[in-house]
């Protein structure tokens, strides 16, 4: 399996944690609040799409709401191809931090 | 929210940037939740910031939008990339008139581009260009040495430096001697006030030594070869040793002509005069570097008091600062300057318009061959349209086309561009490299990139999108694209220009035959002008010292003239000051009380025969009364008109050398260039200030003639350079910038044909194929060759006849504007008109007739079996 890149890999989470609510804005809200800093939409979608493309989520299109004039939204959701990345990608990081003594960090700063 | 509230939008602009950038599946969804936020702000805050953040929020998107547009986009750009490909072999001749005639365009923009960048950089690479100013009094340029003490009491000026550009000593390496045109002296401030790049030596004590001297590169080669020059001596006037300092760049981008350089204060010993820096002497251009923060305008003013203070019994004169980079393209600032190189400003704007409209020419060629085309990519674009393609898919598609052809175009115009530019840099007359590594080029690339494909891609993008497939199935494109008003008024633009291009050609090409060949009111044939040098022109020194004996006349150059006079073959030699056609001397003569100045020219009792000037009234200057020497003059019919002098003839008059008189009239010449009207001048006979000698020679054996010349040359003056050269030549060269222009227009009449018919020889392919049924049925109904032909041509003939209606008056306003710079001109007559109109269509029929012919002597069977 290809790896992901550090961008998919927190829309990713963020998708999965959402857990069925996850549309641009929610999912914006959530990687900014990760991250402490603003995501833009437009660095929310290219992750996104690619994802997509790459199948770990699908998409659906939610109930028209009358609050947003009629128009549906796009809904995000992991697929099982995409919950397996996510397994590879913590067992990947278990591994490669089993071992590093938690006062690395301690020296450096 | 209630509904009779307006509800608050993003701004429209960027609402329609961010549906095109959004991708048309997503795009609704999207955009409502770009909007969602903007809600939710106004809502909060207030309709204002909401907007404001709106706008940020979409410009930090860019980024984000745009990676995610080419990722989807990557997999049809393979597919656009293959049906390219595959367009542009499938017509390879239109796509040959296409990528070729675009290169045309390119690279005559691209040569173009260099030259103005040339010309506009003149002086700008002075790092300290803003504080440089050039001192003129009145219309001079050049001022006295004199106020030299004046500039030193002021504090404003950091550094002055005056420059000396008509002394020419004659120049000794070894054993080996040359001219010296382009050496300057300057004050050793030079290099502080201006900056060369120096290849060898220091610039701050290149000219301290007062007998240093400064080569540049090119002279360094001309003066000692291949050979190091540092260190080494050179004799000036066979008496006085410089040392090479300091090697430079040729300054090519200054407007002081200069080639080797000499200290100022090494002046009053070359040319005998211990004083010569304090007392009044003439004709140095002088320029000022500036405190910063210096108000010229003030300072002139206080410069202005001070320096007439100085003047005193001379008179008031106005004195102006005129900022260096004013200098070079300002040729009319002032009448008196030396080694002053001048920009043509009317040349620069000419040849950019020339530039665009090239370019513009080429880039209509493709348009127009791509909308004509469109009727055979109908089926592509309703093929890819009913696919779910939208507008903007087919935009990008047909964008990145052009791309492709105009990339293709670039790298040949390249090849072009490196080609031509020896020839260009001849045409132009400015020597031109092609800078490779400067940012320059790059940005001048990619401006042409930039421009030639949004011009010829968008519009044929837009129309090409926009086809609706139902039509396109119906076959109603084939209609459009014949019809299509658009291609008309381009191709009447093409036409227009090339028109506008040969009138305007036409008129230089006359104005300058009218211009040689204009009698002159003196011979110019069979004569000879040899700028005197060495022993035979005297120094200043020397004349002084001969005139203070009382001796009027030079001894060597009486020995001279003799001895040419021996051959049969010189029928008349005379001395005089300037050679005609550039007379700049001016007097000033007191008449009667009034101050009158005007052209004088030093000459010789033998000037009327030598120059074959009318003598229309009273009496030429004779050699057998000495006692006239200085004191008698001939003047021409305008300085009769001028002095009003009662009676003409012995009434006395103030002159240079005293108490003078008009003894003879002659009859008008044009002393000066056919540009200025002739005015009123004088010839006095006076054996001073003579720079040349006119040598009247006979028809036969001119070569045996010279060669007697050169040796009587070498006998009096074997330590100077001899050179000659033909009136007529030198008349020629006062039209050379008209000369030039004709040469350049003709160059760009021949483009913009080429270029045009290129369109043109496309176009018509298209339009017969797709009238070959109606060629087909129409030969089956009985109609004859000719009639299909002119069927044909109709419609271009039209279009040509019609782009006259443009070009002429645009043509008769610029020529008439262009001719007005000359006192003598041609009347602008219809003739140049008239020609371009027929010689356009000719050349248009021509074309169309390689495709109408061929259509019209086609065999009818075939064609009604076509498709």
């Amino acid at each position: 399996m290809k790896l992901l890149s550090r961008g998919e890999e927190v829309i990713l989470l963020a998708v999965w944690r959402l857990d069925g609510n996850a549309f641009g804005i929610s999912i914006r809200d959530q990687v900014s609040e990760a991250t402490g800093y603003q995501w833009t939409l437009g660095a929310v979608y290219l992750p996104l799409d690619k994802l997509t493309r790459k199948g770990y989520v699908a998409k659906s299109f939610s109930r028209p709401e009358a609050r947003r004039g009629g128009r549906s939204k796009v809904l995000y959701q992991l697929t099982p191809k995409g919950r397996a990345a996510l397994r590879t990608i913590r067992e990947i990081q278990t591994s490669l931090w089993k071992g590093i003594p938690g006062r690395a960090f301690e020296e450096e700063s | 929210m209630t509904p009779d509230r307006i509800s608050p939008s993003p701004p429209r602009l960027i609402r329609r940037l961010l549906r095109f950038l959004l991708r048309p599946e997503d795009a609704a969804g999207r955009e409502a939740e770009f909007e969602d936020i903007f809600m939710e702000e106004a809502r909060e805050k207030d309709v204002r910031s909401a907007r404001r953040s709106y706008r940020t929020h979409f410009i930090l998107s860019l980024p984000g939008l745009l990676k995610n547009n080419i990722l989807w986009e990557a997999a049809m750009f393979k597919n656009y990339l293959t049906i390219g490909w595959r367009n542009i072999r499938k017509d390879k001749g239109i796509s040959f008139i296409n990528i070729a005639g675009l290169a045309l365009g390119i690279a005559c923009a691209l040569l173009i581009f260099f030259w103005v960048d040339k010309e506009l950089s003149t002086d700008r690479f002075q790092p300290k260009s803003d504080r440089i100013f050039r001192l003129e009094e009145g219309r001079w340029a050049n001022l006295q040495t004199s106020y030299r003490k004046v500039f030193e009491s002021f504090p404003e000026i950091e550094k002055y430096v005056q420059f000396n550009s008509w002394l020419k000593p004659i120049l000794r390496v070894g054993d080996k001697v040359f001219d010296s045109s382009s050496l300057v002296f300057a004050d050793d401030t030079v290099f502080d006030v201006f900056q060369f790049n120096f290849i060898r030596g220091n610039p701050e004590r290149a000219l301290e030594d007062p007998y240093s001297f400064v080569l540049t590169r090119s002279e360094a080669r001309r003066l000692f070869g291949s050979e190091d020059p540092m260190g080494r001596t050179i004799v000036l006037d066979n008496k006085f040793s410089y040392t090479v300092t300091a090697v430079v760049e040729d300054p090519d981008d200054f407007h002081l002509e200069w080639r080797a350089m000499a200290p100022f204060k090494s002046l009053p010993v070359l040319t005998g005069f211990p004083d010569f820096l304090d007392e009044h002497n003439d004709n140095f251009p002088t320029y000022f570097l500036l405190r910063p923060r210096t108000d010229a305008a003030a300072l002139t003013a206080k410069l202005t008091r001070a320096l007439n203070d100085l003047r005193g019994a001379d008179g008031p004169a106005e004195f102006r600062l005129r900022p260096l980079l004013d200098i070079y393209f300002n040729r009319d600032a002032v009448v008196r300057e030396t080694g002053v190189r001048h920009g043509n400003w009317s040349l620069v704007v000419l040849f950019s318009a020339a530039a665009v409209l090239i370019l513009l020419i080429a880039c209509v060629n493709f348009i127009n061959l791509v909308t004509a085309r469109s009727s055979s990519r109908a089926k592509e674009i309703s093929v890819r349209k009913a696919t779910g393609a939208v507008r903007r898919n087919l935009i990008v598609q047909f964008m990145g086309e052009t791309t492709m052809t105009v990339l293709a175009a670039m790298v040949l115009a390249v090849g072009l561009a490196v080609l031509f530019l020896p020839a260009f840099s001849n045409l132009t007359g400015t020597p031109m490299r092609i800078p490779w590594t400067a940012a320059k080029w790059f940005g001048g690339m990619l401006a042409v990139f930039l421009f030639t494909t949004l011009v010829s891609g968008l519009g044929p993008a837009l129309f090409l999108s926009s086809l609706e497939p139902v039509e396109l199935m119906k076959g109603r494109s084939a209609r459009t694209a014949r019809r299509s008003p658009f291609r008309t008024v381009l191709t009447v633009f093409q036409f227009a220009v090339s028109i506008f291009l040969i009138i305007g050609a036409l008129v230089v090409l006359r104005q300058v035959d009218y211009l040689k060949a204009q009698g002159l009111g003196y011979a110019r044939e069979q004569l000879l002008v040899v700028p005197l040098k060495g022993e035979l022109k005297e120094t200043p020194e020397v004349l002084q010292n001969r005139l203070r004996q009382g001796k009027m006349f030079g001894e060597t150059k009486d020995v001279f003239k003799r001895r040419l006079l021996q051959n049969p073959g010189i029928r008349g030699v005379t001395f005089i000051g300037q050679p005609p056609g550039e007379l700049t001397n001016t007097n000033t003569w007191l008449v009667g009380g009034e101050k009158k100045s005007m052209i004088v020219l030093d000459a010789d009792p033998d000037v009327l025969d030598v120059l074959g000037l009318q003598l229309l009234d009273g009496r030429n200057l004779s050699w057998s009364r000495k006692s006239e020497l200085a004191r008698s003059y001939l003047i021409n019919e305008e300085a009769a008109a001028f002095l009003s002098l009662n009676p003409l003839f012995g009434q006395k008059f103030q002159a240079n050398f005293g108490s003078s008189q008009v003894v003879g009239v002659v009859k008008n010449f044009h002393f000066q260039s056919l540009h200025q009207k002739i005015g009123p001048m004088a010839i006095v006979w006076f054996d001073g200030w003579t720079s040349t000698a006119m040598i009247k020679i006979s028809g036969a054996n001119i070569s045996g003639t010279i060669a007697h010349i050169r040796n009587a040359w070498n006998e009096v003056n074997p330590n100077a350079p001899f050179s000659f050269s033909f009136m007529d030549e030198t008349v020629g060269r006062l039209y050379a910038a008209e000369t030039r222009l004709a040469r350049i227009l003709k160059v760009f009449v021949g483009l913009a044909l080429i270029l045009s018919c290129l369109g043109l020889f496309g176009l018509s392919a298209y339009i017969v194929v797709q009238k070959t049924k109606e060629i087909g049925v129409r030969k089956v109904l009985g109609a004859k060759t000719s009639e299909i032909v002119i069927l044909l041509s109709k419609d271009f003939s039209r279009w040509v006849l019609l782009a006259n209606l443009f070009a002429w008056p645009a043509a008769y306003y610029v020529t008439g504007k262009w001719l007005q710079g000359f006192a003598y001109r041609i009347p602008l007559g219809v003739g140049p008109f008239l020609f371009a109109a027929v010689s356009t269509l000719l050349v248009a029929l021509l074309t169309i007739s390689f495709q109408s012919v061929k259509a019209a002597t086609a065999n009818p069977v075939d064609s009604i079996r076509y498709e």
